[in-house]
């Protein structure tokens, strides 16, 4: 929304990822924040990622393609 | 000392210039898979980088005949770089520098001097450096890079621009 701050952006961001059952691909993930958040969704994503405040992991695909996929803490 | 793996990025003018990632000691008697980590490593580099891959290996050269490597952009420069900085075990810092590293993954769709962690090629590359690189398909073994004194690299810092000497 416009005029939220940094932090809730940030705080609803984190909201948005799913648990380690459910975990998605980090574009995926990016889309739905850049769609719920289009003003300040990047800076929000560029923080979560710095500050290391999701889980990530690259998992190599059986058409040899590599995926990143992101989860709650 | 650790096991290095590198590579030899060319750009449009024929300069080269070469990418090293030391990664933990390995017992390689014991049959590492080291084509295969070489190439999945550099899969994850490629799409950041728009040079050519000449060549690439550990302690002899691998054939890069099967891997993904497009010709080289006309607008490829080996010096024009992008300097990623991580943290080690013990606070070291590893700084790895990308030549011919596209512009468009610097802040502000290339305006900006910083590397932007939220291009998914970039994410790509700084989660294989801070996690390792598998080393098969399957049930893999992730193999951790270190510095040059063998400390496990375990965070990203910060990434930016950087410039070679001899720009033409």
């Amino acid at each position: 929304m416009a005029g939220d701050s940094l932090q809730t952006v940030i705080d609803g961001s984190l909201a948005l990822l799913p648990n380690e059952v459910s975990r998605v691909s980090f574009d995926d993930y990016k889309s739905s924040v850049l769609a719920a958040y289009p003003e300040s969704g990047k800076d929000a994503l560029t923080a979560i990622l710095k500050g290391r405040l999701l889980n990530k992991r690259l998992e190599r695909q059986s058409d040899g393609t590599i995926l990143l996929k992101v989860w709650a803490k | 000392m650790p096991i290095n793996l590198f590579y030899t990025i060319e750009d449009g003018n024929g300069d080269q210039s070469v990418v090293n990632l030391p990664i933990e000691e390995l017992d390689v008697a014991a049959g590492v898979n080291f084509p295969f980590i070489l190439e999945t490593a550099w899969d994850i580099i490629n799409p950041l980088v728009n040079g050519h891959l000449v060549n690439c290996g550990v302690t002899i050269q691998a054939d890069i005949s099967e891997f993904t490597n497009a010709a080289v952009a006309a607008i490829a420069d080996v010096q024009e770089k992008a300097e990623f900085v991580f943290r080690a075990a013990g606070g070291f810092l590893k700084r790895i520098s990308l030549p011919t590293f596209i512009e468009t993954f610097f802040t502000g769709s290339g305006a900006g001097n910083e590397i932007d962690v939220t291009q998914t090629a970039v994410q790509n590359f700084i989660t294989m450096i801070e996690d390792g690189v598998d080393d098969a398909l399957v049930d893999p073994t992730p193999v951790q890079f270190v510095t040059d004194h063998s400390e496990d690299v375990e965070s990203y810092v910060k990434g930016r621009q950087s410039w070679g000497r001899n720009r033409r």
